[in-house]
């Protein structure tokens, strides 16, 4: 409850500083400064294995850095961020809970009773497309539908952050647009911050004010920031043949290209 | 489709009319074959009069309960112990070679233990039964537990939940799939627990029919005994299968 009087005025959403991970002997991220204002839309971008999903762990609170601080709000994190939702790379659905069950979970663990809680997820349901399909089962449904319940999922608890790991790089390329454009959509009625990692740059130069590089692992950093300056509402499907997207495209890339090539390098020379 | 699902009856009831053919002709061969193999005719009068006398009621009964009674002490002593040693690391490290140790041990030649501590009564069978039933079930819940996807148990962390929400919403839901499989094969060994035990000792229960029966050479009743005692078995697994059905319906195909 303390949390809700002293977010008003202290501190970014998230604030991670010179933050250290390792795990055992392997150091995947190195003196780490990130910092995401409230309301903000940053997506991450760097090569496969650079720990971008050990910064989104950290600012959940599932992972606890090894040196350095992290903080929500001017408060530390020292357990799960409860102001922070969390959408994952795969498919985390409870199996054996409907669509609707699943949306309810949040909010019933939290101590909303059963029968409001099972309102407020139908009502989710049906914002995100899916009020005909409450009563199925994860295995009942497509990808972009399971991608949807866990939209609903993470909004029907109003969290102030929102992170999203890769959400939607395992659904094919029309999908996932349909999915970008709705995330954005329901972003866009209440400004929640959000920290986004990806690996595909289009994605984060579509959807983010600010896109984050993150140099090749192990240890790695942030090495450069870029906004981007892209009016909104945007539409991920027409934005990306604006002549300031493509300039934004090639700046960013020159930035990424390196780190991408470095990682490769390593993992070839690593596989020898 | 559905004609072939009838011929495939059709088949098994004639390979089931032939075997009893073949084994009655053998039977009948002369008073050697009729003294060792029994006859399918003697085995249904048996049975019959058992029945129709209403000896059996009293004996089956004293079994099915024996059975039931370690099938469920024997479950949900698994499961709750394994659900413990699963999630306690250190527990689980420390029962380890324990658990090991009585799970090779031949466990049935513990009867004559078990007769001494519970006397000759059903409980020296149900403790029995039970030593057999908690290994299977508690390994598939050791397994279960393990087995829950990481992402899961963080997302549902992510949610809000509590270690206590932990576990009764993701661990032993996930957990059950793999319980139930045990279970199909714990509710026959229950049943082997019991009839064992009775059979080294006891005095009432379809093993002490079996038992008197063998002493007098009867292959009859000692056949007839078997019979009954794979039919109860088969309709308890089937109770498994339908409670099954109910709990685990999200994975069913034709939902």
């Amino acid at each position: 409850m303390k949390s809700a009087d002293s977010s008003q005025d202290d501190g970014p959403a998230i604030e991670i500083e010179n933050a250290t991970c390792a795990f055992g002997s392997y150091v995947a991220v190195q003196n780490a400064t990130l910092t995401l204002a409230r309301g903000e839309f940053v997506a991450i971008v760097g090569p496969t294995g650079c720990g971008k999903s050990t910064l989104l762990n950290v600012a959940a609170g599932l992972l606890k850095p090894t040196e350095g601080k992290a903080s929500s709000f001017g408060e530390p994190i020292t357990t799960i961020n409860r102001d922070a939702g969390y959408m994952f790379q795969i498919d985390s659905l409870l199996p054996w809970l409907t669509a609707r069950d699943n949306v309810a979970l949040g909010l019933e663990l939290r101590g909303v009773a059963k029968p409001m809680a099972n309102e407020q997820a139908k009502a989710w349901l049906q914002r995100v497309g899916l009020g005909g399909h409450a009563e199925k089962y994860p295995r009942q449904l497509s990808g972009g539908m399971k991608k949807r319940v866990a939209l609903a999922q993470l909004f029907v608890l109003e969290p102030k952050i929102l992170l999203m790991d890769e959400p939607f790089s395992a659904l094919d390329i029309q999908t996932r647009q349909l999915m970008e454009n709705e995330l954005l959509e329901l972003w866009s009625t209440e400004r929640r911050a959000v920290l986004f990692v990806t690996h595909d740059l289009e994605e984060a130069i579509s959807l983010a004010d600010r896109v984050v590089v993150l140099g090749s692992g192990p240890g790695s950093r942030p090495i450069a920031d870029f906004v981007v300056d892209l009016p909104r509402p945007r539409d991920v499907t027409e934005i990306m043949h604006t002549a300031r997207y493509s300039e934004l495209h090639k700046q960013i890339w020159a930035a990424l290209k390196n780190e991408v090539l470095t990682s490769y390098r390593r993992s070839l020379g690593d596989a020898q | 489709m559905k004609a072939r699902q009838s011929y495939i009856w059709l088949a098994r009831g004639v390979t089931l009319v032939a075997l009893l053919l073949f084994w009655e002709a053998i039977s009948r061969h002369s008073d050697y074959t009729r003294f060792f193999v029994g006859s399918p005719v003697g085995v249904a009068k048996v049975i019959w009069l058992w029945f129709a006398g209403g000896e059996i009621y009293h004996h089956l009964g004293i079994t099915l309960l024996e059975t039931m009674l370690a099938f469920i002490i024997g479950t949900v002593a698994a499961l709750v112990a394994g659900l413990w040693f699963a999630l306690s690391p250190f527990m689980g490290a420390v029962a380890d070679p324990f658990i090991k140790a009585v799970n090779t041990m031949p466990r049935l030649l513990l009867a004559p233990i078990f007769a001494v501590w519970f006397g000759l009564g059903i409980w020296s069978k149900v403790a029995l039964g039970v030593t057999i039933v908690f290994f299977v079930v508690f390994f598939n819940v050791f397994q279960g537990v393990r087995d829950v996807n990481p992402v899961l148990l963080a997302h549902v962390r992510m949610l809000g939940a509590t270690p206590t929400q932990l576990v009764r919403r993701v661990y032993i839901p996930s957990a059950l799939t793999w319980v139930f499989s045990s279970l199909h094969m714990s509710v026959g060994m229950a049943f082997v627990g019991a009839v064992i035990g009775e059979y080294l000792g006891s005095a009432a229960g379809v093993g002490y029919l079996i038992l008197q029966a063998e002493g007098t050479f009867d292959i009859d009743t000692v056949i007839a005994g078997i019979v009954i005692l794979t039919a109860f078995a088969l309709v308890l697994d089937a109770l498994v299968t339908k409670a099954e059905r109910s709990l685990l319906s999200w994975r069913e195909d034709n939902v």
